[in-house]
């Protein structure tokens, strides 16, 4: 290729890539970060791991004027047990997946982390950019919802705590008001004995944006394999993630068998409402997460099977 | 708008004002001529452009170079300058043919050291989720995987210190 040719296709390269200007603002406390977001909002954006916002930023279609980098502010990033589970919104993906407090207490959060994207982004990306970014196919959104967890939104005067299933709105779009921060997320400790399973379908073995995703939390009695307790949640098969109550309602008080698994998958499709893009088809969305169901249901029963012939044996 | 950062970089210390739009890649590849650390699709979906921070294999291309301040990076080319030769990693690709095109290389290389770093005794599964951030359009993995997994045996002599 000639040379100036080579230039001109390099210079396009960079130019195509370039990222708008922004102000750069690095907070040291809470305090700072919140009193500044007030007054730059809506103009400003909050920078947490950026896996997310980089890639928009350099195609620009998102262009802050002002970028707040809040990963200056100490604390945010902890994993701590008292009452309950907190999880800093700076919390890493990977420091989730690896975090031995939550694999005792709520395995699936760290099933859920390892399912999300490869190391290089594990070590970037954070929990609460997961959620404020509010993709329908959030594999962590489906976990957090069947454990009840609530949100920590803070602004520069007051704080609230709001369940996750009030969280999300749309696709990329959730209930934070442009002034507010989200620093947490809370885990009540009274289901965590519940047995778990997390499912997700994505394209190939790449661990990439799911197709659809299943969370399920169980409690069902040893002896008469009856459902006391059960919470299913979806990713992928709406517009936002969804909790599925009728489908939970449906199923305590029956034993898992196949009439109610169908019964159960309908009640589930009625709940959800998928579309079709790049990653599948509306209809495939719906036959798969039946199939995802029935799978997890079972598996989960079937553990129970297990833990029975381990104790007879 | 610039802002001051320091960095260490292969065991030396910069110290530089930088536009904060800058991002790591650019800063390691333009403005101190590291050009070990590759750009591929600059969307982090490719792992071309991985360099290990504070320990911890991360995409180049998504992180802004302002973040880095008061962090140790470890590029490609700071796995030969260590110990002045070549890392075991690196002779076990050599020797078992893991590079065609060589583009993924650095990236695939610095995704298994951090690898070898926390987990010394990988399984192959170990090794395949490590580099699952890395395409290799020679479509060359078995030889890659192999050579990592060559890699810890005695004959590499592999220093973890190194």
């Amino acid at each position: 290729m000639p040379k100036q040719i080579l230039l001109l296709f390099e210079l396009e390269m960079v130019i195509g890539m370039t990222i708008k200007e922004f102000k750069y603002h690095e907070p040291q406390s809470f305090e700072e970060a919140s009193v500044l977001l007030d007054r730059l909002a809506p103009d400003a954006i909050i920078f947490a791991g950026g896996t997310d916002l980089l890639p928009l930023m350099k195609q620009n279609i998102i262009n802050p004027r002002h970028l707040i980098n809040i990963k200056s502010i100490s604390g945010l990033d902890k994993i701590t047990v008292d009452d309950k589970i907190n999880i800093g919104a700076l919390s890493k993906i990977g420091s989730i997946e690896k975090s031995q407090i939550l694999k005792e207490k709520c395995n699936i959060l760290t099933v859920a982390a390892s399912h999300i994207a490869y190391a290089q982004i594990q070590n970037l990306g954070t929990i609460g950019g997961n959620i404020c970014n509010a993709s329908p196919a959030s594999d962590f959104a489906p976990a957090l919802m069947i454990l009840d967890s609530n949100v920590e939104i803070r602004n520069y005067k007051e704080n609230k705590v709001i369940s996750i299933c009030d969280f999300f709105c749309g696709p990329g779009m959730t209930v934070l008001q442009p002034n507010e921060i989200l620093t947490g997320i809370q885990i009540p400790q009274q289901n965590l004995g519940m047995r778990s399973t997390f499912k997700k379908l994505c394209s190939g073995t790449a661990r990439g944006c799911a197709i659809v995703n299943l969370a399920i939390l169980a409690d069902i009695d040893d002896s008469s394999r009856t459902v006391n307790d059960m919470r299913i949640a979806v990713g992928a098969m709406g517009p936002t993630p969804i909790r599925c109550i009728e489908t939970e309602k449906l199923l305590v008080g029956n034993k898992i068998e196949k009439q109610i698994l169908k019964e159960a998958c309908c009640k589930l499709v009625g709940e959800t409402d998928p579309i079709s893009d790049i990653r599948a088809s509306k209809d495939y969305r719906i036959e798969m997460i039946q199939e995802i169901l029935k799978d997890a249901l079972l598996e989960t029963s079937r553990r129970i099977e297990k833990i029975e012939k381990r104790n007879q044996s | 708008m610039k802002k001051e950062i320091r960095v260490k970089i292969n065991g030396e210390t910069y110290s530089m004002d930088i536009d904060p739009r800058m991002l790591l890649v650019e800063f390691l590849r333009e403005t101190l001529g590291l050009t070990g650390t590759k750009v591929g699709c600059g969307m982090g979906e490719c792992g071309s452009c991985t360099v290990i921070v504070n320990g911890e294999a991360i995409n180049s291309c998504l992180t802004l170079a302002v973040d880095v301040h008061g962090k140790e990076v470890m590029t490609i080319e700071g796995l030969y300058r260590v110990a002045n030769k070549l890392h075991p990693i690196q002779e076990s690709f050599i020797n078992n043919g893991a590079i065609q095109c060589g583009f993924c290389t650095p990236g695939m290389i610095l995704a298994a050291k951090a690898l070898l770093d926390s987990t010394p005794n990988p399984s192959i599964t170990e090794i395949k989720g490590a580099i699952a951030g890395n395409i290799c359009r020679c479509t060359g993995y078995k030889k890659i995987i192999e050579s990592i997994s060559h890699a810890i045996s005695p004959e590499y002599n592999i220093c973890h210190k190194d």
